[in-house]
This record gives C-alpha cells, structure tokens and sequence, in this order.
C-alpha cells in the first residue's frame, strides 16, 4: 500500500507535469516548427525511435457531450474562476459559468538530436543574449538532444482530430469582498461585462477541432 | 541485549527452524523416526500448534533487571515485544524434516543442512513496544499477522557459519500468503498472496544459474551473506478483502501484480549489532549527528547494509493480478553512466528512540554527500532543515534509511498478456535513479481511534547533491557545472533507449514528509464517509510532496552535457489534510485498481518554473490553499491485442475536485482553491478557483519507431 501510494503520488504531479508541458509548450513547438522548415534530408538526419504517446482528455465542469454539470449557472455558481491583481485587493473578475473541454490525441513524444545542417531560415543571433554573448557553446545548436512532437494520425483530408477544445465563460463580472466573505464565492452582481465561447458551430457545443501537421523539435538552453 | 535478541531470531526462524518444534516432547512414534545413517534426519510432526505468549526483544537494558522494560539507559530503554504467537500446520498436523550431514569438499570439513517444512500457518496477535517513556504502548499493536506457507532451505557451509571464504552453497524457496489486519478474525485483511521467494547463490545467467558458493559468515561485524551471483524471485499478487474469515485466502479481491526476479552481481548483505548513535561531530549546531556510532557509542539496534548490482537478466514486473494477469516487464538494467561502486546500495539501521532524544533531523539541500548535518550546518550550506525527532513523552520503532542510492535504469520494456500470449517489447526505459536517500521513519502502535493500527511519521528525502542550489547559482560558471555528477543523481525521465535521449525531470530532488499518517484497513472515515473503503492512508496534521529538478532532455550517456532545457521545475504540494484510499475496482471486464484521494493544501503549496539560463526569472503559482479531490480513480493496463489499434496502454483515469466540489460528505465541504501568481519578484495578483470537476483521462502508449 504505502509503496504504491508513493508512487501514486509521483504519478500524479508527473502526469500534471506532461500535461502542462503540453500545454505550455505546444505552441511554442508550433512557433518553432514554422520558423526553421526543414527539408527532407535534414529530417532524415534526425534520429528517433521508440516514443511515448499520450491521449490527454480533460473535461471542467461537463459531461462527455460537453453538457456543463447541472450545478452551473446556478446563484452562486459553482463553475468560476477569479481573478484578483495587484492593487486592486477585494475586487476580484470572476468568470461564471465557466466550463469547457480539452482533449489530446495522440501526440507522440520522444527524444530526439538535433540536425547537424541548418537550413536557410537559421539565425544563429538568436542564441546569443542582449549582450551578444553566445548562450550555446559553440553558439549553434546543432546535434543538441531535443524533445520532438508531433500527430502522427489522423492526417487524411477533413480529418481534424489532434486536438479538440470547448471553452464557454458565460458571464464575467466584478465582484468585490464582503466582510469575511471573498468576492469570488459571491454572485451580487448579476450582470456581465464580457462572455466567452470557444466552440463549434456544427453541434450544440461542439468542440473545436483542430489538426497539427508536421513536427516540432523543442530545445533550450 | 545479545541475549535477548536471540528470541527474536529464533521468532523470525520459526517457520523454517527445527527449534520450535524441539520445545515439544515427542512420543515414541516420533522418536523411532529419528534416524542415524551417514548424517542425522529428523521428522518432526505435530498435531497440535506450538504456541508462545510472548517473545521480547530488550535493547539497551542497561543494569536493569533481566527482562524488564524499565530502568535501562534512560530514553533508550525498551522492550519490542511479539505477543500470541502461533504455528501449526495447515490442513495437516505441522510436519517439517530436519536433515544434518558432515563431509568434505576434498580439503575442508563441510557441514550440510536441509530443512523442509510442510504447508504450516504462522500467526503473530500483536507486536508492540514498551519503554519507561510510554509504557502504555504495551497494551497497544500494530496489528495480526498470518503467514501460510511451505518451503525448503539448503545449507552447504565451511560450519554452519564460515567467513574465511566462499565456502557457502545456499538454495531457499518458498511459497506463502502473507496476511495482515488491524483486529481479530473478520477485521478487513490485506495480503501479499500467491508469494513466491527464492534465492541462491549461483554461477549467473551466462551459466544457467547453476549452483556456485558465496560468504554466509559471522566476523567481528556481524552476520555477512555476499555472492558473486545469486538468483532472487519475489513474486506476489497485493490483495484485499473487506469481510474475510479468519486469515482468509478465498474470494479475495486482487489489487495488483509485482514480481523481482533474476540475477544479483556481487550480492552483499551485512547484518550488524548496533543501531542509532546518539553522539555529535564537530560544535553544536554546525556539525553533524554521529548516528552510524562513527565516535561515539550507538544504541542497541540492528543495521543492514546492502548493495548488489543488476545482472543481465534481472527484471521487473507491474501488472494485473486477475483476469488476463497483462504486465509490464523492465528488463535489461544499466548502469547509469560510467560511475564506479554498487547499483545500489542502502544502510538501513533499526531501534527504538523515544522521549526527545536523537538526531534532529535531515537536510534538504546543502549539497551535502554524507552525513545527517544539523541545523545550522545545513542552514549555512543553503539546505532546509526538516526536524525528525520524536516528541517529548513519546516512543516508537525507527526505521532509519542512510546513504541509498539506485544508478541503475532499465532499457527495454515489454508488455505481455500471458492469457492471450500477446507480448511485445520496446527500447525504451523508464529512468527512475535515486541520487542520495535518507530517511527518518517513526512507527507507532496506535489507531486513529483505538489501540491497534499504525500511525507514522516519515521524512523520505531523494536527492542530487548539489544541484539545485548550483543551478540557483547568480554565477554562471557555477550554474553550468550543476549536473557534473548527473551519474549519481536523481533522475525521473521516459527515454528512447534506441537513440539515446530521455526526457522528464533531470537532477531531481524528491521530499515527502508527512506527520501522524495512518494506515486503516476496511474502514469509513467519519470525518470523509463519502469516500471509499479499503487500504487507507489519511493524516489531519501534515503531508508534503516537493519535486523539483531541470525539466528538460538529454543524452543518456551524458546528462552532464547540453541539454534540452525548458525549465527549473518546483513543485509542492503542502497539506494539512490528506486522503489516500486503494481499494478492487473494475474498467472494460478487467479488475483493476481503484482510488480515492483528498488533500487541502495548507497556503504553502506553489509551483515555480525559472528560466535555466536566469533562475530569477521564474513564474509562480504560491502561497496555493483549498481543497482537491480524486474521485473513481482507477488503473488499467492493456495489452496490444486489447487495443483496436494494437498497442499497448496504461490508463490513469478520474475526477479531478476542486475547492468545493472535493467534499467526499465533509461536514462544511471542502475549501476554495486559492493562489498567489507571479514573475520573479512581482506579484500579480491571486486566483481563485471556488469549486470545479475535471474529468481527467490519460492514455499513455509506446507506438512502433
């Protein structure tokens, strides 16, 4: 038992690191993969083999068919998030029916080398700090061991099938503290500055889908 | 103390030992099956079980009376007592045969010992301890033990004992079922069953595993065992039942499959008299407690100390322990790196410590390679100090983990179904490597509402000395000789062993501290009693898990080198609450394991993620408080013929609570998620996440290259 609950207990941060990792990290890999096209040989110069593939599906506050949970919309409404910045304490922007959806399919992760030939998109002034000074040694960065991404299924015409999201925020409004009472548990002002809807037009909250081609190899230094 | 810990050993060689039974008169039929040929053979039988009401181990007793539990060495005086024990056979009358033979190897005198023992039950009501400073532990237990099992054990030695060289032909085996509960028959069991053990030393894979000699010797330090080879098996199935009989093996509910299985390169296993050191090195408080008894005298304990290395065809195996029975096996282990000294290695010292006395407490951070420094050592050096003493009027069993380390990794992983015969295998490794560990562990016998259970304080600390406070460094030649000694680091990374390259957490340090943690069988907690009943960890007073490290990849073959660096990860999730609960569940026809968890963070929690190449540019998620729930988690592995798409799976799924949605029925549910956001040294604000489900399902696979 004990043993398992340790484990356990590693898992789960590590999962919730994968998945901000993925989160935080997509588009960067996304930026990355446009900036600096390579060409066939130098994809054929990166070595890979045997990775992990991942299918993350998320849900907040709705069922499988992205119907939020019967608790949301109520007063006060259980779907939120607040916001309180600096100074401007007591005043918190809270987000009300606040729901959605995210899933991953099948990203491939794995570890890879960098090519060794840069294409004709290579700035090597990038690696080097405000300064000039280079951050890499000898500042390129060539063979340096990367993670590579990417969506390997799912690649036929209309399929859009790497990544769905649905995000609805239907209400957003300030709510100030009253007394003991934080203002992102209460609901005294019912109206709304500003809504929000990720979604697809083609069903009653349908996700959107989205589909990501090609790879994207992500290093740092 | 030498005395007394004989009991204890004859105790822990009941099952297998001749002397037991010795205790009984034999009739003459029992007699006449004593016979003399070239050796000595003895039958034992017994139709009736052989009991005793207690064994005692009594450690430090000073000038006190002979066995008893007080007026010993103050704060060190105390009685590990064994109550109710018991062995008879199972279904037949006990029946072991002891055979002794002497002869040579063609220059030395041998002695050769054989003992099997017919399938027997071995049961233990209690094991408790008693001191001067808490005498009333002694009406206390950690709760019922029964062993069924049936084994043989093999002894070729230079004498029974022989350190002078590798004289010692050794061959044990044994199956059992392993069952523990917090109460009489009907209390909620959990069991290690369908255990299988094995070891003997051996020539290695390369030649079979044939039979070969190793050391089982007793010198000035103590009991020594060491091999070149040996094979070891440790095979079970964890089990659980929530209304079983009286140590009952039917109808129990299968959790999960584990197996440690092959070969051992220079095996050692040393036993030592000797257990905490009370003394002091160097000048209060900037020194370092002397708890191995380097300068000064130790207490009267018992220390382990192990290392071996991984032979070729050493594995590891996780899996189902029902229906399709679909595993994971780790095969192939390395070392990582090119480093020197064991794979492994772990001094693990034993004692009881009570009443406010001992070493204080243990580092993290400080980049210390040894030693357990003090608190303002470790505080001048930039670690954390964590006290680990135990409380004033208090008494419990220690057991204290020094200097561990695992530089080892396996590079293959194969998946197999051994229902359907699907098996696959993949290069690619789950590298798990523990840099330094150490451990400050304090049992009790104690409930959380009654006198049986175990109640725990454990500081667990996994480290890579020197590495955060280097890569924290404003130098920057400082910051990039931080992971110089990655071979002997902590590291937690998913690696394409093909190529080479792993990804996760590089350099890692690892804490989990938690206070008053309990461990319940079968029961509702009050305070939760909408979650779930089974093998319960739960604790109203601290459990803490900190990870931090270079999140990031690398070369295997030099993790010092340029790596993939995306960020400096720390990570601690700090609670003043906490729930953990296992129990049977059921996905898609498979009996899988099932969980339920609760902590509420207690507003020191945060997350920080720093810029490699400028620490002080971190983004923060601090002082975090509230409540999170996992709801209906459950486990499943499949293999590739259980998948349309034919490969392999490992799914972690639940609900995710947050705030107030983590309620599990608490009286005011549970609390509003709150945390501070920030840049560096700028805060911008808070956020706050009232309540909230999140369904959470992760999928994770190893596709063909």
């Amino acid at each position: 038992m004990t043993g398992y609950d340790s484990l356990s207990k590693y898992v789960t941060p590590f999962f919730v690191a994968l998945v901000m990792l993925s989160f935080g990290f997509y588009p960067n890999k996304v930026t990355a993969d446009a900036m600096v096209p390579l060409n066939d040989n130098e994809l054929q110069s990166v070595i890979g083999g045997d990775a992990i593939q991942l299918t993350l599906r998320l849900r907040n506050n709705v069922g499988e068919d992205n119907t939020p949970d019967m608790a949301c919309g109520g007063i006060p409404d259980p779907c939120r998030l607040g916001l309180e910045f600096v100074a401007r304490e007591g005043n918190w922007l809270v987000l009300k029916d606040f729901y959605g959806s995210l899933a991953i399919e099948d990203v491939r992760l794995e570890g890879a080398f960098l090519s060794n030939s840069g294409s004709s998109y290579r700035d090597l002034s990038r690696f080097e700090d405000a300064d000039g000074y280079c951050l890499l040694s000898p500042c390129n960065p060539d063979g340096l061991p990367a993670i590579q991404l990417d969506y390997p299924f799912a690649k036929g015409p209309g399929e859009y099938q790497d990544m769905h999201t649905f995000l609805n925020i239907g209400r957003m409004a300030v709510e100030v503290d009253d007394g003991p009472t934080p203002g992102f548990m209460l609901d005294n002002n019912p109206g709304s500055a500003l809504a929000f809807r990720m979604s697809d037009s083609g069903s009653t909250n349908g996700d959107m889908q989205m589909r990501f081609d090609g790879r994207a190899f992500l290093y740092g230094f | 103390m030498v005395s007394d810990i004989r009991g204890l050993l004859i105790l822990a060689l009941l099952p297998f030992s001749a002397i037991a039974p010795a205790m009984t008169p034999l009739d003459d039929s029992g007699l006449a099956d004593i016979r003399g040929q070239d050796g000595l053979t003895v039958n034992l039988e017994n139709s009736s079980a052989i009991q005793a009401q207690q064994l005692n181990w009594i450690t430090d007793s000073g000038n006190a009376t002979p066995g008893a539990c007080s007026g010993g060495v103050v704060d060190q005086h105390a009685c590990t007592q064994l109550n109710g024990l018991s062995l008879q056979g199972d279904g037949n009358p006990l029946s072991a045969q002891l055979q002794l033979d002497v002869g040579s190897d063609g220059a030395l005198p041998m002695l050769a010992l054989q003992y099997g023992w017919q399938p027997s039950l071995f049961t233990l009501d209690g094991m408790t301890l008693e001191t001067a400073t808490n005498p009333g532990y002694a009406n206390h237990s950690l709760g019922q033990v029964g062993l069924y099992s049936q084994g043989n054990l093999a002894l070729v030695n230079h004498g029974l004992f022989s350190g002078g060289g590798q004289h010692a032909n050794l061959d044990f085996s044994m199956t059992a079922d392993w069952i523990y509960r917090q109460g009489g028959a009907g209390s909620a069991e959990l069991s290690v069953g369908n255990l299988v053990m094995q070891n003997r030393f051996t020539n290695g894979p390369a030649g079979g595993h044939g039979p070969a000699s190793g050391i089982i010797g007793i010198d000035n330090n103590g009991l020594l065992l060491e091999a070149d080879h040996t094979y070891t098996a440790l095979e079970f199935d964890l089990m659980y039942k929530a209304s079983p009989g009286n140590f009952d093996r039917s109808g129990r509910q299968p959790l999960l499959y584990g197996a440690w299985l092959g070969g051992l390169k220079d095996a050692r296993v040393r036993v030592s008299a000797g257990g905490l050191g009370y003394g002091y090195i160097g000048t209060s408080p900037n020194g370092h407690w002397d708890y191995a008894g380097t300068n000064t005298p130790r207490s009267e304990g018992l220390t382990i100390q192990t290392q071996w290395d991984y032979d070729t065809d050493f594995q590891l195996r996780l899996g189902h322990a029902d229906g399709d029975r679909t595993r994971m096996e780790l095969v192939n282990w390395r070392r990582l790196g090119n480093g020197t000294g064991p794979m492994f290695a772990l001094d693990t010292i034993l004692d009881v410590v009570q009443n406010n006395t001992g070493p204080a407490g243990l580092c993290f951070g400080g980049g210390f390679g040894g030693g357990q420094p003090d608190s303002g050592l470790c505080a001048s050096a930039g670690g954390v100090f964590h006290p680990t003493r135990i409380a004033a009027g208090e008494s419990a069993f220690a057991v204290l983990l020094r200097n561990g380390h695992l530089h080892a990794y396996s590079e293959q992983l194969t998946v197999t179904n051994p229902t359907s015969g699907w098996s696959d295998s993949y290069d690619w490794g789950v590298v798990l490597t523990l840099g330094k560990l150490d451990a400050d562990i304090l049992a009790y016998p104690q409930g959380p509402a009654g006198n049986v259970g175990l109640r725990a304080d454990a500081t667990v600390m996994v480290q890579s000395p020197g590495f955060w406070n280097a890569a924290n460094s404003a130098d920057p030649l400082v910051r990039a000789a931080a992971a110089d000694n990655w071979q002997t680091h902590s590291h937690f990374l998913f690696a394409n062993t093909s190529s080479g390259v792993a990804v996760g957490l590089l350099n890692n340090d690892l804490l989990w501290k938690t206070r008053n943690l309990y461990l319940t069988l079968g029961d509702t907690d009050p305070a939760f009693p909408d979650l779930a009943s089974g093998i319960m960890l739960r604790t109203d007073t601290l459990s803490r898990y900190q990870v931090r490290g270079l999140l990031g990849a690398g070369n295997l073959s030099d993790l010092g080198g340029p790596t993939a660096n995306v960020a400096l990860w720390d990570f601690n999730l700090s609670a003043d609450q906490f729930r953990f609960v296992l129990y049977p569940a059921e996905s898609d026809g498979l009996a899988t394991l099932g969980f339920d968890g609760y902590m509420n963070l207690d507003g020191s929690a945060h997350l920080s993620l720093a810029e490699v190449s400028s620490p002080q540019s971190a983004f923060r998620l601090s002082n975090v408080s509230g409540s999170i729930g996992w709801r209906n988690g459950n486990v499943v592995l499949k293999s590739g013929d259980q998948n349309s798409d034919g490969l392999p799976s490992l799914t972690i799924e639940n609900e995710l609570l947050l705030g107030q949605s983590a309620d599990f029925g608490q009286s005011g549910g549970g609390n509003p998620l709150v945390g501070q956001v920030g840049f560096g040294d700028q805060q911008y604000g808070r956020i706050a996440m009232p309540g909230g489900t999140w369904h959470s399902e992760i999928i994770a696979k190893v596709p063909p290259p």
